[in-house]
């Protein structure tokens, strides 16, 4: 009886933190680019100097109130919404979910819809409207699926039938009052155009202890992840792990939806990649794949509003546009070797 | 030791798969549970495991009223493996630590303790050269291994496996055959639910003959032979001849 | 307290009352508050940044200038002027705006992603002023406060209350027939809807004495119906197109009830009483154009 460390399982944990390290500094990189880079072409450095200083230049208030909280609003929409999808998938036991099979996006589209609706002139609220109607969907569906045992194909099932009817929600509301949609349409595609310091600090209440929330659990969801039979026979409760890690996901989705409006991909794709370097261990996958999302989100989002500058493109186009297609390279690539 | 006593217990409305079942499971010992398709041998593992809730009766493991647990001590006191499961992407050393959940605390990081038990258990199954190998790239009878050696690192008294060595190939078959017997010999209570009948009778030391959720037999394997149990569940008769049988080659 | 004493306080007290009074009073009358009550926080502001159009033109009509506009200043209002262009109205680049360190930024109060601009800005500290102008007399009060703003009250008075003269005069001129009823009908991509007197157009029928059969009939506002107009049978159909592309609109409209017996049985169809609003007097706000917006509709209705 030999017991002798191999020198791959030597390397796992090495390979993670460094993993880890080049994620951090490559975010805090492209943060301080993109707090560099603007329409107005102002100096990060400027900038800086006249706020050290106390002056209120232009320079120093494009640096403080436009760019440091749009780079701050990508990081945490990133980092919550690869979490969100990292939990799904978990619970789920499939890498092709993301918060959409909760309802979020079709609960948070209905929900701002039925606000511009109704209180057209009260366009502060849309926000707490997105929250409120993404976390209603995800209630539903979890009420559902716990009632009925919370079964990974119950889950789907519900959220399906319950994004449906929320999509037609908002179809009735479109053709009943065409001109609620009027001022939506950029909040459907998602973008950070709009946050505001205000609006980021109330999603950051909710969207940091969930954060902090998800990396507890993430050790159970890697029990999860050894099927139910064998979960429950390591002492796992189940059930009820798998309804407050959803309740956490949705809780991370919604806040996230609220300021960003209606992305996507995020919490498809950047699990999947991480994935594919670290290995299947949510303990490694969960923060990985927050580092991950922060840094996919600010890239896509600095090159949303520096390509066409004074236009900008909303980022969710340009995320779909990227992630799209290394999606079904992920997917090709992994075709030839082992599977997913 | 595991104690049932009346045991009732159907999936759907309708007749009861197993009804007023009783039997006693012993420490130090191997039990078979055997039986044809259908007579609740999988179905009686899962409801010692607290997996399914009985429709009546009570079920004691370790002395205690089983429903006294909680989950993590019952995890400790019990473990179950199922016939099948979905395979993540983890490696052997991850799995196995896996077994160490119901032992660890609010931080859930490994005491030292707890890594040798894991060394252990690698060691015993004979894995410790693949132990940094992703589940995924190994063979079906070495998975099985390392499914056993988390098992094994969970380190309960009682353990349960549905057919662990349906699918295997001969070797491993004799292998995971011989770390049960270890197994037992540390006064565990083992119990198999097992399709092949001469490796059961070969391995176990009692015998649970289910037919059609009634025990026809319970009791010492070398019983079962001559009470013409198995004549009548399975509608084949023993026969004592000469045939091959394999021994493992210590390499 | 003897009568004497009683006469010297209140001779002392009463030049700091007026001393008061008059720092005051110019206090007050500057207190300019913009469409949402907010009081507006610069009197003469140089450096003005406008993210709509028409509120971009009337800023102009009262002799201010601008050094940020959106780009449908441009598109639609066709005003040349050396301001930069600093996004669209749905999308204001913030950055931008903020570079041109302006003294007051304009803004429309309908718009979501305005109001959530004007929080950003006003948190950085420059003032904003928001305004929603859906009648004459709401671009009137806008009208005012710009001027008084600009300091150009001549401007006012000379393009003001003309106008308002001009369109009482019409309305005056309307009461003098009989009601027509009409249907305002607009048209999107998605189908028509009927609409009341909540926009530019309602409002002008409503003041010309027309009886909107969307007002009288408030299901024809949620469900508009080929049944619902042949049974209402209005002396008049307004319509106004939404969208970018006017022919593919009507286009599909015409294919849709154009082709039905039904709609060409109608009175005010055989009579050749439907109407298309021109866009830039019924859709953008017709701004110093107002009371000529009133003249066309009072033309088509009584050929005067």
């Amino acid at each position: 009886m030999r017991i002798s460390q191999t020198s791959s399982s030597a390397n796992e944990p090495g390979r993670t933190r460094l993993l880890a390290a080049v994620l951090a500094l490559l975010l805090i990189a492209a943060a301080l680019f993109s707090l560099c880079v603007g329409a107005s072409g102002t100096s990060l450095l400027t900038g800086l100097a006249d706020l050290l200083r106390g002056v209120s230049s232009p320079a120093a208030r494009i640096v403080r109130y436009i760019r440091l909280p749009r780079v701050l609003a990508a990081m945490l929409a990133g980092a919550a919404l690869a979490a969100s999808g990292v939990l799904i998938q978990g619970v789920l036991g499939n890498p092709l979910a993301g918060p959409n099979v909760i309802g979020v996006n079709a609960g948070a589209g209905f929900c701002t819809l039925l606000c511009a609706c109704l209180l057209p002139s009260a366009a502060k609220l849309l926000p707490a409207a997105a929250f409120s109607g993404a976390l209603l969907a995800a209630l539903i569906i979890l009420l559902l699926a716990d009632r009925m045992g919370a079964s990974r194909i119950t889950v789907v099932l519900a959220g399906v039938a319950i994004s449906s009817i929320f999509s037609a929600g908002s179809d009735l509301i479109t053709t009943l009052d065409p001109d609620a949609t009027l001022g939506m349409s950029a909040f459907m595609i998602g973008g950070f155009a709009d946050v505001s310091a205000a609006r980021l600090r109330t999603a950051a209440v909710y969207i940091l202890p969930a954060l902090a929330a998800a990396l507890l659990l993430a050790g159970d969801l890697d029990v999860l992840a050894l099927g139910d039979e064998v979960a429950a026979s390591l002492g796992l409760r189940v059930r009820r792990t798998r309804v407050l890690l959803l309740a956490v996901a949705s809780v991370l989705a919604g806040a996230a939806v609220s300021f960003a409006g209606l992305l996507g991909f995020v919490g498809l794709i950047v699990p999947h990649a991480v994935r594919r370097a670290v290995g299947g261990e949510h303990r490694q996958l969960l923060p990985l794949s927050m580092l991950g999302g922060a840094l996919f989100t600010l890239l896509c989002d600095t090159a949303a509003r520096t390509l066409f500058a004074p236009y900008e493109v909303p980022v969710g186009i340009l995320l779909s546009l990227v992630g799209g297609p290394f999606f079904l390279f992920l997917l090709l690539r992994s075709r030839k070797g082992a599977r997913i | 030791m595991i104690e049932l006593n009346r045991m009732t217990f159907g999936y759907a409305s309708g007749a009861p798969l197993i009804a007023g079942l009783s039997a006693r499971f012993g420490d130090g010992r191997i039990r078979a549970v055997l039986g044809p398709n259908g007579s609740g041998k999988s179905t009686l593992l899962r409801l010692c495991a607290r997996q399914l809730t009985p429709a009546s009766g009570t079920l004691r493991v370790g002395g205690q009223d089983a429903a006294g647990y909680d989950a993590k001590a019952f995890a400790r006191m019990l473990a179950y493996l199922p016939q099948s499961r979905p395979v993540p992407m983890i490696t052997v050393r991850a799995l196995v630590a896996h077994g160490r959940f119901p032992h660890l605390g609010m931080t859930r990081r490994l005491s030292a303790r707890d890594e040798d038990a894991v060394a252990h258990a690698l060691a015993v199954t004979g894995l410790c050269s693949v132990a940094g190998r992703d589940l995924r790239t190994l063979s079906g009878g070495q998975r099985q291994k390392a499914y056993l050696a988390m098992l094994i690192a969970q380190d309960a008294p009682h353990l349960l496996l549905d057919e662990p060595t349906t699918y295997l190939d001969i070797g491993h078959q004799l292998e995971l055959c011989a770390i049960l017997r270890a197994l037992r010999d540390e006064g565990r209570c083992v119990v198999i639910v097992m399709h092949d009948l001469a490796q059961a009778l070969s391995l176990a030391d009692d015998v649970l003959l289910l037919h059609e959720g009634q025990p026809l037999y319970d009791g010492p394997t070398d019983g079962v032979v001559p009470s013409g149990a198995i004549e009548q569940a399975f509608g084949v008769r023993p026969v004592l001849r000469e045939s091959v049988q394999f021994d493992t080659i210590l390499r | 307290m003897t009568a004497r004493n009683a006469r010297d306080s209140a001779r002392r007290r009463a030049p700091v009352l007026l001393f008061l009074l008059l720092v005051l009073l110019p206090a007050a009358a500057l207190g300019l508050c913009d469409s949402r009550g907010a009081e507006i926080a610069v009197q003469a502001p140089q450096r003005v940044v406008c993210l709509y159009g028409s509120y971009a033109e009337a800023w102009t009509l009262a002799g201010g200038t601008l050094c940020g506009v959106t780009d449908d200043a441009v598109s639609e209002r066709g005003m040349t002027c050396d301001a930069q262009i600093i996004g669209t109205t749905k999308s204001p680049n913030l950055e931008l705006i903020l570079a041109l360190d302006p003294d007051l930024v304009i803004l429309s109060e309908d718009i979501a992603a305005q109001i959530s601009a004007a929080q950003t800005l006003e948190a950085a500290g420059v003032p904003c002023a928001a305004f929603r102008v859906d009648t004459v007399q709401e671009y009137a009060q806008m009208m005012d406060v710009f001027t008084q703003l600009t300091g150009r009250r001549d401007l006012y008075d000379a393009q003001i209350p003309p106008m308002l003269a001009q369109i009482d005069a019409i309305i005056a001129g309307a009461k003098a027939h009989e009601a027509p009823t009409v249907l305002l009908l607009r048209a999107y991509s998605t189908g028509v809807k009927a609409k009341g007197a909540d926009n530019l157009a309602g409002v002008m029928l409503e003041d010309l004495g027309c009886d909107n059969l969307a007002e009288r009939v408030p299901s024809m506002l949620e469900e508009l119906t080929l049944e619902s107009i042949v049974a209402a049978d209005p002396d008049c159909i307004f319509i106004s197109i939404m969208g970018s592309d006017e022919d593919a609109a009507l286009a599909a409209l015409d294919a849709s009830w154009g082709q039905s017996p039904a709609w060409q049985a109608l009175r005010a169809v055989s009579a050749g009483r439907v109407y298309v609003l021109p866009k830039d007097l019924f859709h953008y706000k017709p701004n110093a154009r107002w009371g000529e917006s009133y003249a066309y509709l009072s033309n088509l209705l009584f050929g005067e």
